[in-house]
């Protein structure tokens, strides 16, 4: 590397300025710390003295800049937010001896048109830091200053030569200037006031406003679990394939309850949801002694209650980690107030008698007595007949699983399903039952219950979901349409069983397949909520090493074909030695400041021919000689440079 | 404030080899001499002698084309001929033919007047395009191919040909794609006032032309020619000329944009002007002042703009100001 250093034009004092009040401000409020001070002097001094840094690469530059990012972030948004949401003292201290160091060092190199004065951002920075404690008074007596002279420092910058074309900025002088720069301050210190007493007042909101973009939860999907489910005449549940359910693994009942109803009368089943007590639900009460196939259910959407849904027959319910789960053992519904995706476990159990799952695990309380009482209520409205008519459906049948079986078998014979069923007046279910009705699964549902109920078997009356669609090996997924309703008996000997009496056709599978791209959109939720349930729980300091590694990337690959584009586009400067590219350089910016307007499809030579430029002319003219003649000639680049630093001092004679 | 150059030892150029650089400046001197007030055109000229190409003067008569033709050959001690082209000119009567000569029993071959160092082929659109491309040919190939037998042209070859830019009448004007062989067009002109004067009153008692001396001989003139390949061009200049070929090829307005050829006239065009000025390095300045008579010959505008009266060389001139120079 050339170890020479040579002289360039002063520093543009408007930057300078600003980072001094930037620095000055962190200081005072920061409470004081050596660094600071010291940083200004160096600033100072760079200032005012000719001694350069030689050209940087731009490597070095943004791997300060990316560790500069680092402190600030990394180590400062741990301590930063503080009990009371504001910086600590020592934090802003380090910002600002970093920011400053920073700062002396872009002023210490040597002008490069490809990066702007990063001096001036830098400032702004720091000023910001130092803004945002609580001495904000002296801020805000500060800033209006600040900003003026960022804005002349923004003018600055704006007049270095972009395409060779310079505007020719006239110089003001005397009383002009004076009223704009007065007319600037007062602008300023307007503009500024009014926008400190805005972000005073709508603190809060914008807080909050923040807050949501980083927590963005989608509203929660209607469940189709009613709070007391009416039978009605239509099966009012969302037909929407929208995904509810991931469930990994076998399970032993493809019914998924989320809550039992008990009690029946005109048509409606209660108790209703919203009145059930939810206790939290420790481990022990949610894991029986028993052991079990661990089978993960992934819930996908925010639903309406946050409800979970299992098996009746499951050895145990294991919580996803956060929120624990909550609610009501007997009848349920079981919740978790997670975010989406969130994933639980339940723990099978593979005791059946003939193929129906019969271990009673925590979801199967046996009822005491005002339970039974409970589960073999019938209202006075419903028929007499159906009470014959359940005698006569289990005639012959000696236990009650038996007739349970019986009874099942009845409906799916002697009724058809169809989504839309006729109330009528009176009990829906007796009509249903005596006129032999078509009806939705609701209906059948209750129908399985009242019959059950007249029988004597207790029985409860249940909504949830049908897991019966596939995707992939081990793999199941539950929509919104396959909402269901059925029915729970409690058999004498055995426990809790599942009694569904729909029959076949008005089970979810004769449903339409999904679409492919509705599959390829649910693999790109997937992915996307995965993320985000990941992204939410991330430090500032991997955050920042994510932002980091991005940025990093993204100059990489946008550097080389920039930089090859921009060769091949005719840069104004393309120059084997990049000193002659700076004398050129500080060339135009001279002619620039003298007022000369230059055209860049023109040379020098053919602009300058008035007698007064002799000087810049003959400069002009041995710069060609040099560049085009023999630009590896180091002596007469020297000389050159002398003679540049001759005419730019002359300027001013 | 001072007059003199900054820096003195910059003021002398790099390099310079004082024999060619009189030689040239006397030639040149020779010629205006001759041809008064035409410094630009003179020069000009001499730019297409010693790049290697061939020039094509448009002029309206009487301005001293022959003179300029053969006061060049004068200085350069080189053969002169003239062919004033005609609607029944043939190919042979360029290049010379086979005849048999009963007296010696064989055939033999006589050369046309193509053989000689300065040719001036006056009139040239005033031929049949048969003829015309025979004289192209010849200007290509520098030799000339007689029923099989290969007749090198002597060295340097250098045509003026000209043409008459008013007259259409019984014309055939030449192609754009054949104008692509002409190194540079240029076009003298009447002389202003003061130099027709000056004219006028030398041509009084002698004729300048009789008392013209050869300055250099048509070797030297062939070592010119090598020089000029070898100045200094430096990369950027070399991008400014692909630059400059580039936009025309982009431009809507151009049927006919510059080929390769073109560029690599306006390089050559452009170290010979360099050394010219007794430089050995061409600067951007010599490729923007040589582009028009180099380049505007070479562009056909398609029938919109011709209607709409723009002209080649201002369309130049607009690239010209839209193309930034290296620095």
């Amino acid at each position: 590397m050339n170890s020479s250093l040579s002289t360039r034009p002063l520093a543009s004092w408007p930057a300078t300025v600003c980072a001094l009040i930037a620095m000055a401000a962190l200081f005072i409020t920061g409470g004081g710390a050596l660094a600071l001070p010291l940083s200004a002097l160096a600033l100072l001094w760079t200032h005012f003295s000719p001694a350069r840094l030689e050209r940087e690469s731009f490597t070095p530059w943004l791997l300060r800049l990316v560790a500069f990012a680092f402190v600030v972030f990394g180590g400062g948004a741990r301590a930063a937010l503080g009990s009371d949401g504001l910086m600590d003292a020592r934090v802003v201290n380090l910002i600002g001896s970093v920011a400053a160091a920073e700062l002396a060092i872009q002023h210490w190199r040597r002008y490069d048109e490809r990066f702007p004065p990063s001096s001036v951002l830098l400032s702004s920075l720091v000023f910001l830091a130092a803004s945002n404690t609580s001495d904000d008074r002296y801020v805000r007596f500060v800033g209006p200053l600040f900003i003026t002279f960022l804005v002349f420092a923004l003018r600055d910058l704006q007049r270095s030569p972009q395409n060779g074309e310079v505007k020719k900025l006239p110089r003001q002088r005397g009383l002009r200037a004076s009223s704009t720069v007065v007319a600037y301050l007062v602008c300023v210190l307007v503009g500024g006031a009014a926008m400190h007493a805005g972000i005073d007042r709508f603190r809060s909101e914008l807080m909050s406003l923040g807050m949501q973009f980083l927590r963005d939860r989608p509203l929660p999907q209607n469940a189709g679990i009613s709070d007391r489910p009416r039978l009605s005449s239509r099966f009012e549940t969302p037909d929407s394939p929208q995904r509810v359910l991931r469930i990994e693994g076998e399970l032993p009942d493809s019914h998924l309850r989320a809550a039992s109803f008990d009690f029946y009368s005109d048509g409606t089943w209660g108790t209703a949801l919203s009145t059930r007590r939810t206790l939290p639900l420790d481990e022990k009460a949610l894991q029986s002694k028993a052991l079990g196939q661990r089978i993960g259910i992934t819930r996908l959407t925010d639903i309406e209650g946050s409800f979970l849904f299992t098996p009746l027959n499951i050895a145990g319910v294991v919580a996803g980690g956060g929120n624990g789960i909550e609610g009501e053992l007997e009848n349920g519904p079981l919740r978790c107030d997670e975010l989406s995706p969130y994933k639980y476990q339940v723990l099978a159990n593979q005791d059946n008698i003939a193929g129906v799952p019969t271990h009673q695990g925590p979801l199967c309380v046996p009822p005491d007595e005002a339970a039974r009482g409970r589960y073999l209520q019938l209202p006075p409205e419903i028929d007499p007949k159906v009470r014959d008519l359940a005698r006569t459906i289990t005639q012959g049948a000696a236990h009650p699983s038996e007739q349970a079986e019986q009874i099942v078998e009845y409906l799916m014979t002697n009724h058809r399903y169809s989504r839309v069923a006729r109330r009528g007046g009176g009990d829906p279910v007796s009509r249903f039952l005596l006129e032999k009705r078509s009806a939705h699964c609701e209906f059948f549902a209750a129908a399985t219950a009242v019959l059950l109920r007249c029988v004597g078997v207790p029985s409860r009356y249940v909504v949830g979901y049908l897991a019966h669609e596939s995707a992939g090996e081990g793999v199941g997924i539950v929509r919104q349409r396959d909402a269901h309703a059925w029915a729970e008996a409690w058999i004498e000997g055995v426990g809790w069983v599942t009694v569904d009496g729909t029959p076949g056709d008005g089970r979810p599978d004769s449903l339409a397949p999904v679409p492919l791209w509705r599959r390829a959109w649910e693999w790109l939720q997937d992915g996307l909520n995965s993320f985000r349930a990941r992204a939410v729980k991330w430090t500032p300091q991997q955050w920042m090493g994510g932002v980091g590694a991005l940025v990093f990337l993204w100059v990489a690959i946008r550097w080389r074909p920039a930089r090859r584009a921009r060769h091949q586009a005719g840069t104004k400067y393309f120059s084997p030695a990049y000193r002659l590219e700076d004398l050129a350089q500080r060339f135009e910016k001279l002619l620039a400041q003298r007022g000369i307007a230059v055209s860049s499809a023109r040379s020098w030579t053919r602009m300058l021919t008035d007698d007064e430029h002799r000087q810049a002319q003959h400069w002009a003219a041995d710069y060609e000689r040099v560049r085009f003649g023999a630009p590896d000639d180091e002596a007469a680049i020297e000389r050159l440079e002398a003679a540049l630093s001759q005419l730019e001092t002359a300027r001013t004679s | 404030m001072k007059s003199e150059p900054l820096i003195s030892s910059l003021a002398a150029p790099i390099a310079s080899q004082n024999g060619s650089q009189s030689s040239l400046a006397r030639l040149e001197a020779n010629l205006s001499g001759v041809i008064r007030g035409k410094r630009e055109g003179v020069r000009l000229l001499l730019v297409a002698l010693l790049s290697g190409g061939h020039a094509l003067l448009e002029d309206v008569p009487g301005t001293g084309k022959t003179t300029l033709a053969k006061s060049l050959a004068a200085s350069i001690e080189g053969n002169f001929r003239r062919i004033q082209f005609t609607p029944d000119l043939l190919p042979a009567d360029i290049t010379g033919s086979s005849f048999y000569n009963p007296a010696q029993g064989e055939w033999e071959f006589r050369a046309g007047p193509v053989f000689c160092n300065i040719l001036l082929a006056d009139e040239i659109n005033r031929t049949s395009p048969r003829t015309q491309s025979a004289l192209l040919e010849v200007m290509g190939e520098s030799s000339v191919t007689i029923e099989g037998r290969r007749c090198p042209l002597p060295q340097p070859f250098f045509v003026i040909a000209t043409q008459n830019p008013s007259d259409f009448h019984g014309t055939y004007p030449l192609p754009e794609a054949q104008m692509d062989r002409f190194a540079l067009t240029l076009s003298l002109g009447y002389p202003d006032a003061d130099s027709e004067l000056e004219v006028l009153l030398e041509r009084h008692t002698r004729d300048p032309f009789e008392s013209l001396q050869p300055m250099i001989g048509c070797d030297e003139v062939l070592r010119l020619q090598e020089r000029v390949r070898g100045v200094r061009v430096d990369r950027a200049i070399a991008e400014y000329i692909v630059r400059l070929c580039e936009a025309t090829r982009r431009d809507t307005r151009l049927r006919l944009a510059i080929s390769t050829r073109g560029a690599l006239s306006l390089y050559r065009a452009a170290q010979a002007r360099a050394l010219l000025e007794n430089r050995d390095f061409t600067l951007p300045d010599d490729v923007r002042e040589l582009a028009v008579a180099t380049l505007a010959h070479r562009l056909a505008l398609d029938a919109k703009a011709k209607y709409a009266g723009a002209q080649p060389s201002t369309l130049i001139e607009e690239i010209l100001d839209a193309t930034p120079m290296p620095r």
